[in-house]
């Protein structure tokens, strides 16, 4: 009680510090006159009245100081007055501050977006109860193919197992939406009755669907996200009952989502799914993504156990279609976190390294001026400072520094995130929600003042070794002596190890970058434009209007000046959704139908080969008599030709896609292409199948056009042309095939990009810190240089003393770097295309790259070591 | 004259209080004055002292003070005993003559105790 109330009045003394030096004046003054009066009546004269009273007192400054230890909480009074003589030893070496302080928030600030980003991603899900909310894949363990959609009647049986609370299906979707006057396609969903709800996240205004809104008829409902309502619609609060037209529809709006409902996928706008035919009877056909909320009572073992049951007795009774899959059950928290945990790694490793790199500078720096503060220390604990308070103080300028660096590191930090936000990763869902937020600036501060430990502690510890008397008989610092040289150099080791990792790092993405771009993909990427389309069905429902509109926009396309032909295919390689299907030819060897090779296909118009400039090694191209009704043809790549009729042509042989269709006569080879990254990841090279797009038309496709010139200068005439053809069938994703190329690869870009900018602020420390430790080196030395120099030794002597220092310190670090290096490397090897983890042209690279600069940056101190003018070294101490 | 020795720390809290107690309230002169007449003029009251000394017992709540007029039209602090000062008074005083018993008994035994 005491102890708190005393702790109180002190605390408040603190604070009005001024009024109780006052008030203690105040008394004393009182105090004397009455003394004195009281002298004067014992018959002092008024000159000796006062100096009795004086005299009596024992002084005011004595009294004043007791008064103050009384008063104050020293504690609080010291780091007060130490952040006070920290600030003003900022403001003396401004340089040296600004040098410090940018260094850590660069560190700090990348951290702290880093942070955020994974907050952001691994926290996504405002979701009421998430661990009951479960994605329902379907995997085929025999054939290793994980998380594939469901179908619908399984899709039904699973509904009706009473496991679930609330289950709901959906597809993606892109939608032609018209906003006035204008139609832009927006990525969409369509989701059943319940979907919505199983989240538990209520709309902010209207409702979500209902079971009756997937019924035939009453299907044209949307529901909107927060984000399109914001962008769109101006967050207009009225919107719900307003209609706007979806696909050419009139679609009446019926709720809002709120802003923190978690996305499926980039989805901005929700039609409601109608399960109906032939999907809805059809099992083998696996369309529909499976998200429920399991019922409270169950646990997630027990929920995936009674599925293993369904999944068997399925299997039993329908062995053609479900026999070798099981459905498994993922919580919705996982499958977000899962994808983005690579990514997420390789990131905060390398704005770990960055930090780490940043203090070790940092506490470079602050060692050198520890010499140069040297006496200023020696001359304290002289005084009779006490190590502790001394280690005290500068732990306090450190935490200053630190303080400073993380409020700066702010704005880098900003930029970081907006920077990977803009990349709308699909491994990083979410990647708007980064910001700010309280825990991210609680993470901010902690790891300023982490920071300002780790790089303060040596130089704090150093300063405990001061050695009084050599401390003060120093003229100017080389106070520390050798330890000291070690302890940079060690810091330097450590900077030259963590930058070789990083930039390895870096290089292997670079390298694979580049080989991605350079590598002949077997088409030629240059001048061409590429675009998307996907007509409303409802409009053009069947195949020859589907045909018929593509024939139009491609002829006025080829009318245009500037462009030199123009094709559609409803794949093209630079896209990663994909048609695949089982590959039975004329001289087929097939035992088991899981042996069955699988092939892509896609159906592209008569003039895709010339398009692309993909060559044709044998037989003709397709032609315009390839049409609907005509003999059914096809064209394969050659790794298909080679693999099914191995040393004879294949021009002349059949193929079919799938049992039920038709079968096909080869009428010509064309050259391999290469595929998307994902196709390449989940299943390596798989071979491709050619259709004539009449003879397997589709209401989506991507349309290629070669121009003369800039593709990307076309893009509006372009949109234009067809936009007289048709306006509410608007052409999307409109770029060049070498930005697709490089699109898809956005990961991968992301990746590369942050790398290398952290790898470059890797690279300029280090560079940095093998200047600073070499000049100061030479620094200290320059009497000795003057010495070597006058008694004879030749520049080229000096220089050599200068370099092998440096030499030393680099060899080391680098080796030490590419120990470590060769072991993280392996995190990015997903990350890489053709370049293996332990690259040895990347690594060898980055040695030679590092060793430059770093000899450049000793060259430098160490040239001036030779330009020592002996009379004055000797003379200048 | 007997010489004259400062007051020991830790009692002067306790002079204080019973001073404030007996004299009603009185500034720091005053108190002083008195604590050095009370003890026939065998200690000095140091001023550095004696208002640390005051301050730690406002801090704790046995004094409180205010600014008031002396009688010689002089402005000056004026210091008095609070409830809880009277409190810690009477314990302390408990104390001060437990010890000076015991002490007593150290220091001229009696010859029963042999």
């Amino acid at each position: 009680m005491r102890i708190i109330r005393r702790t109180l009045a002190r605390l408040r003394a603190v604070a009005y510090r001024r009024q109780q030096d006052r008030r203690l004046a105040e008394e004393f003054e009182t105090h004397l006159a009455m003394q004195t009066e009281d002298n004067l009546r014992a018959g002092m004269s008024a000159e000796e009245a006062r100096r009795e009273a004086v005299l009596a007192s024992g002084g005011l400054p004595q009294a004043t100081d007791a008064y103050r230890e009384q008063r104050r909480l020293p504690f609080i009074e010291t780091t007060l007055a130490d952040v006070r003589f920290g600030l003003r030893m900022m403001a003396r070496a401004p340089g040296f501050s600004a040098v410090v302080v940018l260094t850590l928030a660069i560190g700090i600030g990348a951290n702290t977006a880093i942070y955020s980003l994974s907050r952001a991603v691994l926290t996504p899900l405002a979701i009421d109860n998430p661990s009951r909310v479960v994605f329902v894949w379907t995997d085929n363990a025999k054939r290793g193919w994980r998380k594939f959609p469901a179908s619908v009647p399984d899709f039904e049986d699973w509904a009706a197992s009473g496991l679930f609370e609330k289950i709901g299906a959906f597809v993606g979707k892109g939608f032609n939406v018209r906003v006035g006057d204008r139609t832009d396609r927006v990525e969409g969903m369509q989701i059943t009755g319940e979907g919505l709800d199983v989240f538990g996240i209520a709309p902010v205004l209207g409702r979500t669907f209902r079971a009756q809104d997937a019924t035939g008829g009453h299907e044209h409902v949307a529901v909107l996200t927060y984000a399109v309502w914001q962008s769109r619609f101006g967050a207009d609060p009225s919107i719900v009952g307003r209609e706007i037209v979806i696909d050419g529809s009139l679609h009446e709006v019926v709720g809002v989502l709120p802003a923190s409902f978690p996305r499926l996928d980039h989805e901005a706008i929700y039609t409601p799914l109608v399960l109906s035919a032939p999907i809805a009877t059809d099992r083998r056909q696996r369309t529909v993504n499976v998200v429920g909320r399991l019922v409270a009572a169950i646990r997630l073992e027990t929920a995936q156990q009674q599925m293993d049951v369904i999944s068997r007795r399925l299997a039993e009774a329908f062995p053609g279609s479900n026999g070798q899959f099981a459905a498994r059950l993922q919580p919705v928290e996982e499958a977000f976190v899962e994808d983005s945990h690579v990514i997420l790694t390789i990131l905060f490793g390398a704005v770990g390294l960055v930090l780490l790199i940043a203090c070790a500078n940092v506490a470079n720096l602050l060692l050198a001026r520890g010499v140069a503060r040297g006496r200023e220390m020696a001359l304290r604990a002289a005084l009779g400072a006490s190590h502790w308070r001394i280690g005290r103080q500068l732990i306090t300028e450190h935490v200053l520094l630190g303080a400073f660096a993380g409020a700066i590191a702010l704005l880098p930090a900003m930029a970081v995130m907006r920077f990977v936000a803009s990349f709308q990763l699909e491994q990083l869902p979410n990647a708007n929600l980064v910001r700010l937020s309280p825990p991210v600036l609680a993470f901010n501060v902690a790891l300023s003042l982490l920071a300002s430990v780790a790089f303060g502690a040596v130089p704090a510890w150093q300063s405990w070794q001061i050695d009084l008397q050599r401390g003060l008989r120093a003229a100017i610092g080389s106070a520390a002596g050798t330890v000291h040289h070690r302890l940079r150099g060690a810091f330097v080791v450590v900077e030259f190890a963590l930058a070789i990792v990083l930039l390895v790092g870096a290089g292997l993405l670079i390298r694979s970058f580049l080989q991605m771009r350079s590598s002949d993909p077997g088409y030629d990427p240059r001048h061409v434009l590429t675009m998307r389309v996907a007509l409303n069905e409802a409009r053009y429902g069947n195949a020859n209007a589907q045909l018929a509109y593509y024939n139009r926009v491609l002829d006025r396309l080829k009318s245009l000046p500037g462009i030199t032909g123009a094709s559609a295919a409803d794949e093209i390689p630079t896209m990663d959704n994909y048609s695949m299907a089982g590959l039975r030819t004329s001289d087929e060897r097939v035992d088991r139908p899981e042996d069955r090779q699988v092939v892509l296909y896609a159906s592209v118009m008569s003039d895709y080969f010339q398009v692309m400039r993909v060559p044709l090694l044998q037989g003709r191209a397709f032609v315009d008599d390839d049409r609907d009704r005509a003999a059914p043809v096809a064209i394969v790549d050659r790794s298909t030709a080679e693999r099914n009729w191995p040393g004879e042509t294949p021009i002349g042989k059949w193929l079919k896609l799938g049992g039920d269709q038709p079968r096909r006569e080869v009428v010509g080879v064309a050259a391999d292409v290469e595929e998307g990254p994902l196709i390449t990841l989940l299943k390596g090279r798989v071979g491709q199948v050619y259709l004539p797009f009449p003879q397997a038309p589709k209401a989506a496709a991507a349309i290629v056009v070669r121009t003369q010139g800039d593709p990307a200068l076309l893009a509006s005439v372009i949109r234009d042309a067809a936009h007289t053809i048709d306006a509410d069938q608007p052409l999307f994703q409109i770029r060049t095939l070498t930005d697709a190329r490089a699109d898809e690869r956005a990961t991968h870009r992301l990746a590369t990009t942050l790398l290398v900018t952290f790898g470059g602020i890797a690279l300029l420390m280090a560079t940095l810190g093998i200047y600073g430790v070499v000049a100061n080196n030479v620094g200290e030395r320059t009497r000795e240089f003057g010495i070597r120099l006058a008694l004879g030794a030749a520049p080229a002597d000096v220089l050599s003393v200068v370099f092998r220092n440096a030499l030393t310190l680099m060899v080391t670090g680098t080796a030490i770097g590419l120990a470590f290096a060769f072991v993280l490397t392996r995190l990015v090897t997903s990350l890489l295309v053709g370049v293996p983890p332990t690259d040895p042209v990347t690594f060898m690279a980055v040695v030679v790259l590092l060793g430059l600069l770093g000899l450049i940056a000793s060259y430098i101190p160490a040239r001036r070591a030779t330009r020592v003018d002996p009379t004055i070294a000797l003379r200048a101490e | 004259m007997a010489p004259r020795v400062d007051v020991w720390l830790g009692t002067l809290a306790v002079m204080v209080l019973k001073t404030l107690d007996t004299m009603g309230p009185l500034h720091g002169y005053g108190i002083a004055r008195r604590i050095e007449q009370t003890s026939g003029h065998r200690l000095v009251v140091n001023y550095g002292t004696l208002y640390p000394g005051l301050l730690q017992l406002e801090q704790d709540g046995f004094v409180s003070s205010e600014w008031g007029v002396s009688d010689n039209k002089r402005r000056a602090r004026y210091y008095a005993i609070t409830r809880a000062g009277r409190k810690h008074l009477a314990r302390q005083a408990e104390q001060w003559e437990q010890t000076t018993d015991i002490l007593e008994r150290f220091l001229r035994p009696r010859s029963e105790a042999q």
